[in-house]
């Protein structure tokens, strides 16, 4: 008898399904016959989702109860066999389905019309670097709050616009409510005013959180109430609605304040010297991936390598200590980063800093804000916490010490290290190979003012410059074999900027400067095994305005760029994390989340040699798909599900192993 | 006979006005029952309330000797209900609304109900919106009747019909279906409508009832026709 009422609902309804199903076609075949106007498919698509889903399902909803207002069939309805539970969920479910088919024929489209799935995609608001609103899942949220609230009120009122009227302000309300609450909750309680990530997720889920409220009560009320009395029904909707709205909202706040803090969970991929692959993971700890049981093996309950400068081959070497931080409790309410050490496979765990030592050591006062593991191991070198941007008590921020914790040394620095402090933070970059100088990096987060790289001689005490005007410090590289530090660099010549990649030599600490035709940026450096090539994105000036990413591979001896490959429209708007080379030295491995959706390995002259698809679809703003090879697999991280896949490249087949 | 229904201290309200209060009511199987009220007095509310359609204030209801709540819906696939004034999804056909009532009740009765709509003269490709109200009263009973029920509410249906329906409605199909074993509550202000079928009389007033008795023993006690027996009683003066 349900599946009777569910068709009758669709015939009943056809009619209007059939004007939007016509109106959503003509607007489809319009835009997909106007010549040579791509500008005009995007307004056409963004209207589409933006407007008609909303609108449909606004529509849709709201007309779920006007055939029984008709006629009086209320009663006629009411006094079938048939529970009214049922009877409001087969109502839902079929009108639920019209709109579901309305999607369907959109999605056809998208399979068929040459471009539209592309314009769809592509039809995103950023509002922060880890968040966008994308308008296709917003348009199936909206559409489905619409006509949720459409259909919870469509059976207090005979007058159709009325109805409408009503659910197009609840579902305004709904929305104002979530989007307060979630500032709220993010902004006052967790002083997270700039996660734009965690509130987009917030508000999504008070939306659906409150929409589900109205449902319930619209449902209790169809359920329990007397429809002979439209007071009565419309007080025992409003009995019903407040308290749930209520504890919606409760439990909305409640998630949000549950929610993970920002980069709470995460996972990153580092490389050690020999080529291991170390898994950064958070909460979690870190693990090694060790190819011949094909699984992860966790080294440390809680850590980071170095994840403050993203040079985290910096403190590793292959086969003996790994130095990595904890956040412990300290002075400040965020904890203090303390320095741990251990054997790389994970036992002989030390405390290098921190309250944990005894109160008598001067270590235990410390905390890092950046560290470093000389390349045999015996040294590190770290900046204060306390004092990263300014001396703090007449002491220096640069201090050095044996792996063992001894031998403590708080280095002087030069005043001109600490010049426009407020513009600039200080981190640390690899020590020499000699192990006598640590290479210091004064970086300003605006654009306008250069970056400078130190040389402290430890020795000496001596500071001078050794270079200037490069790059951010993701755009750092050092090489495999500890050799090379690769240096992504913008200068500008008047107004003309020039890009370059500048090889320091960290035995001789000589600079090679590789020029690389572009304008805006060099991103994402990585070196090929053996330490002779260098991968990285060039992103160009482009006449569509959004710029052009280039991929790039340079051999480092020659200082020759070998070659180069624009990326399509769709791969540049991935982060383009997703690159790494492959065991032989000479295929790349490039990740393509928003485009083809799949691994591609390209050949040395970046030509595509094949395709692999990705275990499960990339979603989300969320850098989909990091990865890193490791022999003959590559590791990939699926951000937003917080999960790590292998692939083995001679079966290519996936597994998911964290 | 074994006791059917069971109704007890049952109330409804509609803002101030109190329509049924303190209702007490037992119905047995096979019987027909002619409930008598004049116009307001609640013989609709209570046959709404029987069938689900609006919630009791206060009172409970037993049918089968298992007590039914607003929410419950099995016990109707045992009861037909024909209003007095007729509600039908109006998009339907003739033919689509019995084929939507058969996936109702389980003991619907396909041939009876192709029987009754040549007796009643419907065509099945008929659109409900068309259809005049006597007509569509007609579909009513073609629809109660084909579900086969144990109790069938008749809720004042008589007073949209032709003289030759009527008739034939009250001579042949009532007790045709009281033959049968079907126990029928018939309510209506109607009063000669009951004299020819009514077993047992109820009459409602002040929102409860002042008469539950054989319909012989109240015409036995009386010696006058059942028009002047409603009127005493609801004026007071009869008892």
């Amino acid at each position: 008898m349900y599946r009777a009422l569910f068709f009758k609902e669709w015939k009943d309804k056809l009619s209007l399904w059939a004007f939007g199903a016509g109106l959503l076609v003509f607007a489809l075949l319009a835009a997909a016959g106007w010549p040579g106007a791509k500008d005009h498919r995007d307004l056409v698509a963004g209207v589409i989702l933006v407007l008609y889903f909303p609108a449909m399902g606004l529509l849709l909803g709201a007309s779920a109860f006007e055939a029984e207002f008709r006629n009086d069939a209320w009663a006629y309805l009411l006094s079938r066999p048939v529970g009214k539970g049922g009877v409001w969920t087969v109502k839902y479910l079929a009108l639920l389905s019209m709109l579901a088919a309305l999607w369907l024929v959109f999605a056809g489209f998208m399979g068929t019309v040459p471009g539209l799935r592309a314009i769809v995609q592509g039809l995103r608001l950023p509002v922060a670097f880890r968040a966008e609103i994308s308008f296709l899942p917003w348009s199936l949220l909206l559409s489905l709050l619409f006509f949720t609230a459409g259909f919870s009120l469509s059976f207090l009122s005979r007058k159709g616009s009325t109805v409408l009227f009503a659910a197009l302000l609840a579902g305004l309300a709904l929305a104002f409510v979530a989007y307060g609450e979630a500032t709220v909750v993010l902004g006052f309680l967790r002083d997270e005013w700039f996660d734009e990530a965690q509130w987009l997720h917030a508000f999504r889920w008070g939306l659906a959180f409150m929409g589900a409220a109205l449902a319930a009560a619209s449902i209790l009320t169809f359920v329990r109430a007397d429809f002979s009395q439209p007071r009565k029904k419309a007080a025992a909707f409003a009995k019903h609605a407040v308290p749930l709205l209520v504890a919606a909202v409760l439990i909305t706040a409640v998630w949000t304040a549950l929610l993970p803090r920002a980069g709470q969970m995460s996972i990153s991929l580092s490389r050690g010297a020999g080529g291991e692959a170390y898994i950064d993971a958070f909460p979690g700890g870190l693990y090694v991936y060790e190819p011949a049981r094909d699984k992860v093996r966790r080294i440390a309950p809680s850590g980071f390598l170095n994840w403050l400068t993203g040079l985290s081959s910096s403190s590793f070497n292959a086969g003996k200590k790994i130095l990595f931080s904890k956040i412990e409790r300290g002075k400040s309410p965020y904890g203090a980063v303390n320095l741990w050490i251990m054997d790389a496979d994970g036992s002989d765990k030390r405390r290098l800093l921190g309250a944990g030592l005894p109160p008598a050591d001067p270590r235990s006062r410390l905390s890092a804000s950046s560290y470093v593991l000389s390349r045999d191991t015996g040294r590190i070198a770290f900046l204060d916490e306390e004092a990263r941007d300014k001396p703090v008590k007449g002491r220096p921020p640069l201090w050095s010490m044996n792996a063992d914790g001894t031998g403590l040394v708080n280095h002087p620095l030069d005043s001109a290290v600490f010049e426009n402090r407020k513009e600039y933070r200080l981190f640390l970059l690899p020590w020499t190979a000699a192990g006598d100088g640590i290479l210091l990096c004064q970086w300003s987060s605006d654009s306008a003012k250069p970056s400078k790289m130190w040389l402290a001689d430890l020795k000496s005490g001596k500071f001078r410059i050794l270079l200037e005007s490069f790059g951010l410090g993701w755009a750092i590289a050092p090489s495999p074999d500890g050799r090379w530090l690769a240096v992504a660099m913008k200068t500008m010549e008047g107004s003309v900027p020039h890009l370059a990649v500048a090889i320091i030599d960290l035995n001789t600490l000589e600079i090679r400067r590789i020029d690389v035709p572009g304008e805006r940026n060099i991103s994402r450096p990585r070196w090929n095994p053996d330490s002779g090539r260098l991968a990285f994105f060039v992103r160009r000036e482009s006449p569509k305005g959004s710029g052009a990413y280039v991929l790039t591979v340079v051999s480092v001896p020659d200082g020759k760029i070998l070659s180069a490959k624009e990326m399509t429209a769709v791969e540049s708007t991935g982060d383009l994390y997703g690159l790494d080379w492959l065991r032989d030295g000479n295929r790349l491995v490039f990740s393509d989340p928003r485009g083809d959706r799949c691994l591609k390995i390209l050949a040395s002259d970046l030509g595509e040699e094949k395709r692999i698809p990705f275990p499960v679809t990339p979603s989300g703003a969320q850098t989909p798909f990091a990865i890193m090879t490791s022999g003959d697999t590559v590791l990939a991280v699926d951000t937003n599900a917080n999960r790590l896949w292998r692939l083995d490249l001679r079966t290519e087949r996936w597994k998911k192993i964290y | 006979m074994s006791e059917l229904l069971r109704i007890e201290r049952l109330s409804k309200n509609f803002g101030r006005r109190s329509v049924l209060r303190d209702f007490h009511l037992t119905i047995e199987s096979g019987r027909v029952y002619g409930l008598l009220g004049r116009s307001g007095e609640g013989k609709t509310t209570l046959a709404r309330i029987l069938m689900g359609v609006i919630p009791a204030d206060g009172g409970t209801i037993h049918y089968k000797s298992r007590r039914i709540t607003f929410g419950a819906s099995d016990y109707k696939r045992e009861f037909g209900y024909v209003p007095e004034d007729p509600f039908f999804y109006d998009g339907l056909t003739v033919r689509g609304l019995l084929a939507l009532n058969a996936r109702f009740y389980p003991r619907w009765d396909a041939k009876r109900a192709a029987a009754d709509l040549e007796r009643f003269g419907l065509e099945p490709k008929a659109k409900i919106a068309t259809l005049s109200r006597g007509t569509k009263l007609k579909l009513e009973l073609v629809a109660a009747l084909a579900a086969a029920p144990e109790l069938l509410i008749l809720d004042d249906p008589t007073s949209g019909l032709d003289v030759p329906t009527r008739r034939d409605f009250l001579r042949d199909i009532i007790r045709e279906l009281a033959a049968s074993g079907t126990t029928i509550l018939f309510a209506t202000h109607l009063v000669h409508e009951l004299e020819r079928v009514v077993e047992r009389l109820l009459i409602l007033h002040g929102g409860c009832l002042i008469l539950d008795e054989d319909f012989d023993a109240v015409k036995g006690r009386h010696q006058a026709s059942l028009e002047d027996i409603f009127t005493s009683l609801v004026s007071g003066d009869g008892k």
